[in-house]
């Protein structure tokens, strides 16, 4: 059965983890993704790395540098002081800690081009279709945005194409949350009477 | 009634001209009501001549503040920028000089950047009071030097004549030993310790190489240039697509074979080099009091140069990036990270940033 992945799936490969990376070795079966993923997700994931480096990297440059703290969002701007400190903790200077930082992004940005360019067979969903009542009903479960439009794209997709559902993430793609979220006998549950089934890494 | 029958004899070419006059005597877009009164015609008329004018391409017209004005098409400085009459004046002196100086060491020709780059030397050591500009190959007068024209009608008396004359004597001896233009320009870049450009000249050479013996020498070098452009908050496009390039080099050099993508990195290269250089002549024009005002000065005359610019540097390092997209297909494995606890720790952040995911709107949740 086709393989619907999870965001997950590409960050944990792209991060050169074994599993993943076994998941993949062991591929039979189609990776489809949603466009949710790849537009959303993979592409904010890796423009706040981005930025999160950059500003690190001007900050090293410069002391008296100020962090651009309208392009990061909170948790970014701490992030940003703890990579300064990891530099101080680990006694580099100032060369091999940028060229630290800029291998890591580089390796990471091409695994993930790599698995989105060769290992992906098929992208389905535009972000657009994702039915909202849907994705809504099962952020009221998950409360995480990413997870619910992926879900719901998985669950679209799932209606006329028989996949499987798949991540590493046991605490939010359950099968209770989706069930919760199209209770039997609701309008959403005529809508989408197949639920896919979820596999995890 | 004597005005009206002067009026009466102009002919249409000498109305045009009495309009450029004006748009070169005020050193400002006019609107076509401005060049009413000042050429003592009416609306229609002036209306009918500048559009004359402009389809000459003589003059151009511009929106600013919401009002249709409109500006000279000049042939004799970069991007139309206006000089007054006095810098024109002093320019000459210099190019006239410069060229007489060359002919005297035996170059019968100098080339445009031997002539730009000695009259710099002279400008700055006497701090004469003309324009200087930083564009594409480093810092050159505002006003351009044309090798057919004739610079000999200048009127202006120079302070300290002579004393400029010998010191551009001996700097010229020292161009003409160079007599290469990228010699020329590095030695420039040196003396006014300009890294971007440095780093500039430096990407041109690693290109020219093999690539695939100079990955790293390239990566680096687009980095620090990178780093050496200014972040302003007028410059943030261009940063961004200076970065988004310099990013790209990154991966690419993870790339087999690098020397497969050479001409398409060097013609990005080039597209991202005209953008950057032009920004640098908008920061270094906006330094001179009178076109302190940047927001005028970008409408008036840099803003097409710049967005055209932009949008070619966008599109041309798209296409690079479609390049490497499809070159990864050739690819069997792709490159793994070293092995050590801080990589451990980046990777603990990234998935802590994955699990955080988006906002329906992008953001993070």
């Amino acid at each position: 059965m086709d393989q619907f992945l999870d965001t997950g799936i590409i960050i944990g490969y792209a991060q050169d983890e074994e599993k993943f990376v076994l998941f993949v070795k062991n591929k039979k079966e189609k990776f489809i993704v949603c466009y949710f993923v790849l537009e959303k997700d993979v592409h904010s994931l890796t423009k706040r790395m981005r930025i999160i480096i950059n500003e690190v990297k001007n900050k090293i440059k410069d002391k008296n540098y100020q962090i651009n703290k309208k392009e990061l969002y909170p948790r970014d701007v701490e992030r940003v002081n703890k990579f300064l400190s990891l530099k101080e903790i680990n006694k580099l200077t100032d060369f091999e800690f940028i060229d630290f930082l800029e291998n890591f992004q580089r390796i990471f940005e091409f695994r993930i081009d790599f698995f989105i360019q060769k290992l992906i067979n098929k992208k389905v969903i535009p972000i657009r279709e994702i039915n909202f009542k849907l994705k809504s009903s099962l952020f009221t479960y998950t409360q995480n945005h990413s997870d619910a439009n992926i879900i719901a794209s998985g669950i679209q997709y799932h209606q006329e194409n028989e996949i499987v559902l798949v991540t590493s993430d046991r605490n939010d793609w359950t099968k209770d949350n989706i069930d919760w979220a199209i209770p039997e006998h609701s309008e959403l549950r005529k809508k989408y009477p197949k639920i896919p089934k979820i596999k995890y890494v | 009634m004597a005005k009206v029958i002067e009026r009466e004899k102009k002919t249409s070419e000498q109305i045009k001209q009495r309009i450029l006059e004006e748009l070169d005597k005020q050193q400002k877009p006019l609107s076509i009501q401005d060049i009413r009164k000042e050429i003592g015609s009416n609306w229609l008329t002036a209306k009918e001549y500048i559009k004359e004018l402009q389809q000459e391409r003589k003059v151009k017209e511009i929106i600013l503040g919401g009002k249709r004005l409109f500006r000279l098409v000049r042939e004799d400085t970069y991007l139309d920028v206006p000089i007054t009459k006095p810098e024109k004046e002093k320019f000459y002196f210099l190019f006239d000089n410069a060229r007489k100086i060359f002919k005297a060491k035996g170059v019968e020709n100098p080339k445009k950047i031997q002539i730009q780059k000695s009259i710099i030397n002279v400008i700055d050591k006497f701090s004469i009071q003309v324009p200087t500009v930083w564009y594409l190959y480093g810092k050159m007068t505002l006003m351009k030097y044309e090798p057919e024209k004739d610079y000999s009608q200048y009127t202006i008396k120079i302070e300290n004549q002579n004393e400029i004359i010998n010191y551009m004597k001996g700097v010229i001896s020292e161009v003409v030993k160079l007599n290469w233009t990228k010699a020329i320009c590095k030695s420039q870049y040196c003396a006014y310790d300009k890294s971007l450009y440095q780093k500039k000249e430096e990407i041109y050479e690693i290109l020219s190489d093999d690539l695939d013996k100079n990955k790293e020498e390239l990566r680096k070098k687009v980095v620090e240039m990178y780093f050496s452009f200014p972040t302003n908050e007028d410059s943030l496009r261009i940063n961004s697509l200076i970065h988004e390039f310099e990013i790209l080099i990154g991966k690419m050099i993870l790339l087999p074979d690098l020397n497969k993508y050479k001409k398409v990195i060097l013609e990005t290269f080039d597209a991202v080099w005209k953008m950057t250089a032009i920004y640098m002549f908008y920061e270094s024009l906006t330094k001179y009091p009178r076109f302190k005002d940047k927001e005028e000065i970008k409408s008036i005359y840099l803003e097409d140069s710049i967005n055209n610019k932009i949008s070619i540097a966008e599109e041309i390092i798209s296409d690079l990036e479609i390049e490497y997209l499809n070159s990864l297909s050739e690819i069997e494995e792709p490159p793994k990270f070293g092995a050590n606890k801080l990589t451990d720790l980046m990777k603990t952040v990234v998935s802590e940033m994955e699990q955080e995911g988006v906002e329906e709107n992008g953001s993070i949740s």
